[in-house]
């Protein structure tokens, strides 16, 4: 029914600024969608190029069966909730959930039986009489969902909605669009810089960076296997261990100054590894790959963090362990890096490339 | 240049120009606009300087005070004017015998430094409630705990006010020397010209009054034009300066 | 250091003072008008009330041989100026205000500078040129020729520039989503929302409307359209000419007319003025 088709979408300003550049995915019916990336990667661009707030400079913009490349935002059949909630300060609530629909001339009865279910849901129910400015920030982002709610639109879009919001709220609220969304089965778009709102929210992942997509997908297949360094960085807290590897006469040596020493072959001179927190496990000194001076501690509770610098280098590294481990700052860890779950990268392109590491064929027999 | 009928003009290139700046009678009413602006901008704020710390101070009664003192602004220049001229009127007598008993020899239709002081009084009177109200919304908007901080730091209250009150108004002061200078340019218009007439003998004539006199009165419109053209220029000078200053300087 | 009472005796003193200086004028003003010509003459300047007022203001408003016109003409004049003054502004520099913070036109810019920059200067160094378009319009002694060139000036534009700035761009977004147009978007949104301006702005540009002194002493020569400020330079020159018995009480009566509507409006909207007038000009 409402699928997104975004064919080759690209936007060049006048100046000859590129932001968005030749993005393409077929969004299914119901799916929700998050795009994230840094601070001006042209996400924000690409939102508002579907809102129909930006032209489209190339591509071909779908929705429902429908090229809507030139048509105004009004008869797109979206509704956007933005950053800043956008709410007229000067209406009630009931009348900025209102505004839209009148607009469109709809009768007085529907209008009013519309506002007041999505009051239902969104709990605004006691607050349709108030303005704006007498409410709290979470109520303030419930009427703007609520103004994209009552619409009953094909696509939702968000811009950001949670980023005014402080953490508690945001964790939330997080979790309400995503029930509110599975519940009305609207295909959405929902644009973000926060990783973890992106990881818990998404259907599917676009990981936009210098606008374009780096890779697009599910959550798990962008956080097991990220096609670039920059996915694999973008993802994940803490960020993943980056360490270069270079080719020696005996083996492959792991960081700068040679911090551990890798049996096995590389496929080239050089290459980066990239292994996440988790994937550095305690081991007996015997066996351990690294030894890790802890730095500092951070108990989560659930779980505990340690971040410290391999011994005799400065390379500093960050491990996940469980709130068991007794250990300390000023401890020194012997490490085993997982290679079940090691990401290589080619150190030219930064792309993932699974054929830069050969294991020794003697290792592999033992 | 025109006939005097205005039937025919010529094109004289820029003589107007040169006549007017070579006439003595326009150099000594450029001296007088820029006296007697200095005059009225100087008196007519640091008045309502006084006046608007002495609002921000009191406890009781700032009210009233304030409605009295800002009202004045909604008074028309030329209705100022005349109640000015009748009250410092020999007709009148009142103010002219007093001030004549205190030995002065004053005449304000006569004597052109009496007139000057007439045309002030009434312009800054004028002004005083306009900057009034600026010079208090500008107190009123220093931080409470900035001037709290002050009065730990700073025990005199007189040099708390020019050490850390007067600097903080900068901003407003600043904007009010611009339109105080604006003002006593364009708007005592109507005080002068029901006061004086910029006379006695020319010695209250701003170049307003003057563009008025030779382009409405004397029928030069080239030259009154010119005039206007030189005025202009000085308006944009003033707005230069201004929005330059204000953008850069006095922003904290 | 002095102890606090004295200072709070010197401060209210210094108000005290203040307060008198911009007070007695007008009090004089008003209590002379209610006295005969021929009190004043002999007396001079009356600090209490007499038993004239009556005759004097019956003669103003109804007509009087000093006076071309009757003041409630005058009175009406001035109305007329004052509102189309402040309506006229307001509706020229909110819609040139919308254009030019809501619509792009790259070439257009630096021409809309260029008119903005001359309309910044007062209405004294343009006003031979106004003037003699006025007369060429035969627009001379109409209220259309004493109230469009007074609107034509880009203050008012930049006061509403300046809010409409600060207004999110976001808010025109969700609007365009809302499917309101241009024209909706102002009329819905952009006008409720400077409301409190817009009453601010209004009465401070009525003020300034009803003021006005030169342009109307230049555009009227019709008795018919003297504003009250106008006449009350006719009686300053009938005072000065000398001649009979000169009618003080009708000179003082006329300024208290002239003068009370505008004051009323300032201090009945007191507070709503100064937020206009200090937000604005700034």
């Amino acid at each position: 029914m409402s699928r997104v088709v975004i064919d080759g979408l690209g936007k060049t300003y006048a100046n000859g600024v590129e932001a968005v550049k030749n993005i393409s995915i077929d969004i299914a019916d119901g799916e929700l969608v998050v795009v994230v990336g840094p601070s001006g990667c042209g996400k924000s661009t690409l939102l508002r190029m579907i809102a129909g707030l930006e032209s489209i400079t190339s591509g071909d913009l779908w929705i429902k069966d429908q090229r809507v490349n030139d048509r105004e935002p009004a008869y797109r059949d979206i509704a956007m909730v933005f950053q800043n909630y956008a709410l007229y300060p000067h209406m009630t609530v009931f009348d900025n959930m209102a505004y839209g629909l009148k607009n469109r001339k709809l009768a007085k009865a529907e209008i009013e039986k519309r506002v007041k279910e999505a009051a239902k849901t969104l709990e605004l129910s006691q607050l349709l009489d108030r303005k704006p400015g007498q409410l709290s920030g979470g109520q303030r982002q419930r009427v703007a969902m609520g103004r994209a709610i009552v619409r009953k639109p094909e696509v939702f879009l968000f811009d950001e909605p949670l980023s005014n919001l402080d953490a508690r709220l945001r964790g939330q609220m997080r979790l309400e669009i995503k029930k509110l969304q599975r519940r009305l089965k609207t295909t959405a778009i929902y644009v973000t810089h926060d990783q973890i709102e992106a990881m818990t929210l998404a259907d599917r992942l676009i990981v936009m960076n210098n606008g374009m997509p780096e890779q697009i997908g599910t959550p798990d297949e962008l956080y097991s296997n990220p096609s670039s360094l920059f996915v694999a960085g973008f993802l994940g807290s803490p960020s993943i261990n980056l360490l270069k590897a270079t080719q020696l006469a005996d083996g492959i040596a792991l960081g700068h100054s040679q911090i551990a020493t890798l049996s096995g072959k590389l496929d080239g001179d050089s290459a980066i590894l990239g292994i996440r927190a988790e994937d550095l496990r305690l081991c007996s000194k015997e066996d351990a790959d690294l030894i890790l001076s802890v730095e500092l501690v951070e108990r989560l509770g659930s779980e505990l963090l340690a971040v410290g610098v391999v011994k005799g280098s400065n390379e500093r590294l960050s491990v996940r362990l469980d709130k068991s481990a007794q250990i300390d700052e000023g401890h020194e860890l012997p490490l085993e890096i997982n290679r079940d779950h090691w990401h290589w990268f080619d150190a030219d392109t930064g792309l993932r490339n699974v054929d830069c590491y050969r294991e020794a064929i003697s290792e592999a027999v033992i | 240049m025109e006939d005097a009928f205005g039937l025919s003009s010529e094109f004289v290139g820029l003589r107007n120009f040169t006549d007017v700046l070579e006439d003595p009678e326009y150099v000594s009413t450029v001296l007088f606009t820029l006296f007697f602006s200095a005059l009225v901008t100087f008196f007519s704020l640091s008045l309502a300087l006084l006046l608007a710390v002495q609002v921000n101070e009191v406890l009781t009664g700032a009210g009233v005070y304030k409605t009295f003192l800002m009202w004045a602004y909604a008074i028309a220049p030329p209705a100022a004017g005349l109640v000015g001229s009748l009250l410092f009127s020999p007709l009148m007598g009142d103010l002219y015998n007093g001030i004549n008993a205190l030995g002065f020899d004053f005449n304000h239709t006569r004597d052109g430094s009496d007139a000057i002081f007439v045309v002030v009084l009434i312009s800054v009177w004028k002004q005083l409630s306009i900057n009034f109200i600026f010079f208090l919304s500008g107190l009123q908007g220093i931080p409470a705990s900035v001037q709290e901080a002050a009065r730990i730091d700073c025990p005199g209250s007189i040099k708390r006010f020019w050490t850390v009150t007067f600097p903080l108004l900068a901003p407003t002061t600043f904007f009010l020397l611009v339109i105080n200078t604006t003002y006593a340019f364009f708007e005592t218009f109507g005080v002068i010209d029901l006061t004086t007439r910029g006379g006695p003998a020319g010695s209250t004539t701003t170049l307003v009054y003057k563009i008025y006199q030779d382009g409405f009165l004397g029928a030069d419109l080239g030259g009154s034009a010119a005039q206007s053209v030189i005025l202009m220029l000085f308006v944009i000078c003033l707005t230069i300066i201004q929005f330059r200053y204000v953008d850069k300087k006095v922003h904290y | 250091m002095s102890k606090p009472w004295t200072r709070t005796v010197i401060r209210h003193g210094i108000l005290i003072m203040g307060t008198l200086i911009m007070v007695l004028p007008l009090w004089i003003a008003l209590m002379s008008s209610t006295h005969t010509p021929e009190t004043l003459f002999k007396e001079g300047l009356q600090f209490f009330p007499g038993g004239f007022g009556w005759e004097t203001y019956k003669a103003i408003l109804g007509g009087n041989d000093d006076l071309s016109t009757p003041a409630w003409r005058m009175l009406w004049n001035s109305l007329v100026l004052g509102l189309g003054f402040a309506i006229g502004k307001i509706i020229i520099s909110t819609i040139a205000a919308y254009a030019l913070v809501y619509f792009r036109f790259p070439l257009a810019t630096p021409l809309f500078w260029m008119i903005f920059a001359t309309l910044l200067l007062p209405l004294e160094v343009r006003i031979i040129p106004s003037y003699e378009v006025v007369a060429q319009l035969e627009l001379l002694n109409s209220y259309a020729g004493l109230i469009i060139p007074l609107i034509a000036s880009a203050t008012g534009t930049f006061f509403f520039r300046q809010f409409y700035r600060s207004v999110p761009g976001e808010l025109m977004e969700a609007a365009r989503m809302d499917g309101a147009g241009p024209v909706r978007f102002f009329i819905d949104i952009l006008l409720p929302l400077s409301s409190t301006m817009l009453a601010a702005i209004f009465i401070i540009m009525f003020v300034v409307g009803w003021n006005q002194y030169l342009w109307p002493l230049l555009m009227t020569t019709d008795t018919d359209y003297y504003t009250v400020v106008i006449g009350i330079r006719q009686m300053f020159q009938t005072i000065n000419e000398g001649g009979d018995l000169p009618q003080f009480n009708i000179a003082f009566g006329l300024t208290i007319l002239a003068t009370i509507p505008p004051v009323l409006v300032v201090v009945i909207f007191q507070r709503m003025f100064i937020k206009g007038l200090v937000e604005t000009e700034k």
